[in-house]
């Protein structure tokens, strides 16, 4: 126990809580005091006598014991006014209850069979609801996030969302009246040292009232003060929960003290509570441990370098569609004010929840969709089950009606025995759910978000009792109506054993309901994963595999010009290419696959130019080995062997394909010339090779015209490296560390990855989509089948004797396989024809998640009806089999 | 069994309480029965035995409250009434009557 050794003694010295509670609840209400009290001294003389431990058991017996008799002397006592005809209907369902759980109890095979299928079922759907709840029910994790909005740039002619520049996120804060503040925040890395081993960790630089605007307070410590973060030269930091544990062992009295961040002293000036998460999408970065102020006092003019991501919150009783109008108002006056950087862009503001979450919902969607169809399917086939045992229990049914049971009374018990049947399944499944939750919360935070947990809680017990409740009354009832319109006469005489029309035909209806269920999940399912690899299928137009990235950013104070910069380049390199197993080193000013883009206008000779309307093109600044390192063939042209550092002059580029059409209509552009708008003089830019087209906007991309700039015309300080790895890994990691950090150990590495990490980044939600799909899909299929085999087994056994006459009477082994495979083969033709139309109808409803296939995709279509048809088959060819092997003096013997 | 007839279990319990001097409360009464019967006594059971005779009018009962009882809830005290002894004698004589000159047959 947690709490120490007397605490400790003091509960075991106590009565158990919720026994208590319990009792409180049922003892006799108007001497609840007196029994509360007596049964405390007893227990209290018990702990005496045999130990805390059995004492307390003990404590929970008896009041088991108070409940149990409040249930059934109610009536008797008379103990409530008006209780009496509730009570009296208690207790008839208390034997009810009881009836159940022995013919239950007589039928195990039935009974675990159905119990199997109904826990898989219901708990397929509990986890269901625990992603779902967690995503439409949690609150995120910040004060009123309603009000929580983020606002991004976008690029031209383009929906996707771009960071901002300082220099408007600035103005923004400065003259924006929508919101009542807004705060930038940046991803980074920091490396943790001192006393213990380096530790890098995910980190975020931010505007000191950051946490202000999202209103979490730290746990410990007074978080950022703008004033005297200042007066500390920005070297304070707040950490989070996690590292705070995990590394200094949750010592309360860190805050206040020094941590080595990035090899300086720094003040921890705060601690933030454990269930704090960071506002991105992206789990690595929701996961962020430290945060350090940025004061962007230097970059006050800086319109061009977007970074900085922007979270605000909406000024009380300002909608966010008004907040909109004003930034919609704003980029005007952007684009006026600061043509250069701000031309043709647009503001974009998302509630925090859309941004975040919205993406998750249309797989949440399809969640809930092959959940609910999964337990469909459950359902039919325990309803079957359940139908086939009735015709066994027809005696049993007409026996208790001829004594008098009432129709309503039958049906009753009926229903009360598939209900207990469907809350022990669903306490089986939830058991299921429980002992995997940390399983599902992986799942929670791979696919969907880390933003809130996927908590098993009393929302999803409710659930899934409400679930078990409905869909006891739903398998049930078909047994329940057959079973109380039971032909007396008709059952006592035939001696049970022809089964009842009506309900054969509703065991036909469920089997193809069940087979038409999973063909539409198996159709869905494969629709989905061939979504996915059709998504993943496209040729980006590079070559990732063994590509490793890094991003440095250089700080202005060592690296004032150019020529700083170039020499940072050039050690690095040097540095580099010492490290074994790296081939080559490339720069980028950005990377595909991210929503980093840099456009502008350009002007190209021998084309009129429109100001108002001016082409534009996307630009990289490249270096040396870019397109090497990244696998894009050079289809045209080739550079002078140092072009990339040429300084001044004319400056050489590559155009891509797209740009080559674009701009010169087919015609070769090696040597043309072009004039790139934007920060500073244009300088005159002469095309000497054509490269292919890449995708940069993921996937689902489509080219855009890309000009490739020699990094020496403009060089940045914020580099991103890519390098070729021979066998591809993250153990390159530290030795590229160690080799920038001997080039400058001031200069961070950030961003360290694989490229293929960053571009499977883009495609989980439809990997998330063909997982679920499938999963749901072979849970389905199993089913199903076992529903087709469980029928058709009872079939067999209830035409035993017909199959024996027939048999006697001379009908070959491959006669009967007909009789019994031709029943079957009508079912699953009827079940797969209905499938295939409930699967174009669900098809249709995922379209949003489908790519490249078409929700009538004959491939999907015909391989899942294949598939069905033949594990239906199989299924039904097993009982057949048995069908044949009938000894014809047996079967009669039976009767 | 009927109304006015006896159970065994409330016979036992108008037993105790005369053993306890005709006047116990629950605890008095659970303790003593576990104590001469050797088994575990179900509270709740005790508990509606004593209502049950209290309306049969076999037990009267008073509540001590808690400044009295000296425990922190108040505690509920029965005692026999005088209608109890006829069926207390009743049971008895049946039981003898019925054990009459079995007693060797358990014997060895």
């Amino acid at each position: 126990m947690a709490g120490g050794g007397e605490e400790g003694e003091a509960a075991e010295h106590r009565p158990p809580r919720w026994a208590r509670a319990w009792l409180v609840r049922w003892a006799p209400r108007d001497e609840r005091d007196v029994v509360l009290g007596e049964l405390e001294e007893l227990f209290r003389l018990r702990v005496a006598s045999r130990g805390g431990r059995r004492a307390r058991w003990w404590y929970r017996r008896q009041a088991a014991g108070f409940t149990m008799r409040a249930l059934s002397t109610r009536r008797v006592t008379g103990t409530r006014r008006g209780g009496a005809d509730r009570m009296g209907w208690m207790r008839e369902f208390h034997g009810d209850v009881r009836w159940a759980v022995r013919a239950l109890a007589k039928r195990p095979a039935y009974t675990l069979v159905a119990l199997a299928t109904l826990a898989l079922g219901i708990g397929a759907n509990s986890a269901v609801f625990t992603l779902v709840g967690a995503h439409f029910l949690e609150p995120l994790p910040y004060d009123r996030p309603d009000d929580l909005v983020l606002l991004w740039e976008t690029a031209r002619d383009s929906d996707g969302v771009m960071t901002v520049s300082p220099g408007n996120y600035l103005t923004w804060r400065e003259e924006a009246n929508s919101f009542s503040d807004i705060a930038s925040f940046n991803v980074a890395y920091a490396t943790l040292s001192g006393e213990q081993a380096a530790e890098r960790v995910t980190a975020s630089w931010v505007a000191p009232h950051f946490f202000d605007v999202l209103g979490v307070s730290p746990l410990i410590g007074p978080g950022f003060e703008e004033a005297s973060a200042r007066a500390a030269n920005g070297d304070v930091v707040v950490l989070s929960h996690g590292l705070w544990t995990r590394r200094y062992g949750a010592d309360p009295d860190l805050v206040g003290r020094d941590v080595r961040v990035d090899g300086r002293p720094h003040t921890v000036v705060g601690i933030l509570p454990p269930t704090y998460r960071q506002p991105e999408k992206g789990l690595s970065w929701q996961a962020a441990e430290l945060w350090k102020p940025q004061f962007l006092d230097d970059q006050r003019q800086a319109y061009g370098s977007r970074y900085l991501r922007t979270v605000a919150r909406l000024a009380p009783g300002v909608s966010i569609e008004s907040a909109r109008l004003e930034m919609d108002r704003m980029a005007d006056r952007m684009a006026v004010e600061f043509p250069e950087a701000n031309t043709g862009r647009r503001i974009q503001v998302w509630t925090l929840d859309d941004y975040l979450m919205g993406e998750s919902r249309p797989v949440l969607f399809l969640l809930l969709l092959a959940g609910g169809a999964v337990l469909a399917i459950v359902c039919a086939n325990v309803a079957n089950l359940t139908l086939a045992r009735g015709q066994e229990r027809r005696r049993e049914f007409a026996l208790r009606t001829a004594l008098g049971s009432g129709r309503s009374r039958l049906l009753r018990q009926v229903l009360v025995e598939s209900v207990v049947l469907a809350l022990a399944g669903a306490f089986l499944g939830a058991l299921l759910v429980y002992l995997g939750r940390d399983v599902l919360q992986g799942v929670q935070e791979r696919f969907f978000s880390g933003l809130v947990d996927a908590d098993v809680d009393v929302r999803v017990l409710l659930g899934t009792t409400v679930m078990a409740l409905l869909s006891g009354l739903l398998f049930g009832l078909p047994l329940a109506l057959t079973a109380s319109s039971t032909d007396l006469r008709g059952a006592l005489v035939e001696g049970g054993e022809r089964a009842g029309k009506a309900s054969s035909v509703t065991q036909n209806l469920l089997i193809v309901g069940q087979v038409g269920l999973a063909t539409s999940l198996v159709v869905s399912a494969l629709l989905l994963t061939r979504t996915f690899s059709a998504i993943t299928g496209i040729a980006p137009g590079f070559e990732p595999a063994g590509v490793l990235t890094f991003s440095v950013s250089l700080p202005r104070a060592s690296y004032p010009d150019g020529e700083a910069i170039m020499r940072y380049m050039d050690d690095v390199r040097a540095e580099v290419a010492t490290v074994p197993g790296i081939t080559r080193l490339g720069l980028a000013s950005d990377l595909p696959f991210t929503t980093e883009n840099r456009w502008n206008g350009v002007r190209i000779d021998g084309v009129p130019f429109d100001p108002t309307n001016p082409t534009v093109s996307e630009y990289r600044m490249v270096v040396g080995e870019y397109f090497e390192v990244m696998g894009i063939p050079v289809v045209a042209g080739a550079f002078p062997e140092n072009a990339w550092r040429a300084t001044d002059g004319e400056v050489s580029i590559a155009v891509n394909e797209r740009a080559a059409d674009m701009f010169w209509s087919g015609e070769s552009p090696i040597g043309r010339t072009l004039e790139l708008l934007g920060s500073g003089e244009p300088r005159p830019m002469r095309v000497a090779a054509v490269v292919a087209n890449v995708l940069d906007d993921g996937f689902q991309g489509t080219p855009e015209p890309l000009l490739y700039l020699p990094w020496g015309a403009s060089p940045q300080r914020g580099m991103i490296f890519l390098a070729s790895t021979a066998p591809s890994g993250p153990e390159f990691a530290s030795a590229v560390r160690d080799a920038l950090g001997r080039v400058d150990s001031d200069v961070p590495v950030a961003e360290l990855r694989m490229l293929e990490e960053l571009m499977d980044e883009t495609v989980v939600r439809p990997r998330a989509a063909s997982l679920i799909g499938g999963l749901f899909a072979v849970i389905a299929l199993l089913v199903a089948a076992a529903g087709i085999y469980g029928v058709l087994s009872y079939l067999v056994e209830s035409r035993t004797r017909e199959i024996g006459i027939r048999s006697a009477l001379g009908a070959t082994s491959e006669q009967l396989m007909g009789l019994v495979l031709g029943h079957s083969t009508r079912l699953l033709v009827a079940g797969l024809l209905a499938g295939v139309v409930g699967a174009v109808v669900a098809g249709r409803a995922l379209s949003s998640l489908l790519y490249g296939v078409t929700p009538w995709d004959p491939v999907s279509l015909v391989f899942s009806t294949l598939a069905l048809g033949v594990v239906g088959t199989l299924a039904a060819w097993i009982p057949a089999r048995r069908a044949v092997g009938v000894d014809p003096r047996e079967a009669l013997r039976a009767e | 069994m009927g109304r006015a007839g006896l159970g065994e279990f409330e016979h036992q319990i108008l037993l105790i309480i005369l053993r306890l001097g005709r006047e116990g409360y629950s605890v008095s009464i659970v303790a003593e029965l576990e104590a001469r019967t050797g088994r575990e006594a179900a509270t709740a059971a005790v508990y509606i035995a004593l209502r049950r005779l209290e309306k049969k009018g076999l037990l009267s009962s008073r509540l001590e409250p808690p400044e009295q009882s000296g425990s922190p809830y108040p505690r509920r005290y029965f005692a026999l009434t005088e209608a109890a002894f006829e069926p207390l004698r009743q049971a008895r004589r049946a039981l003898l009557e019925l054990w009459d000159g079995l007693e060797p047959v358990l014997d060895d």
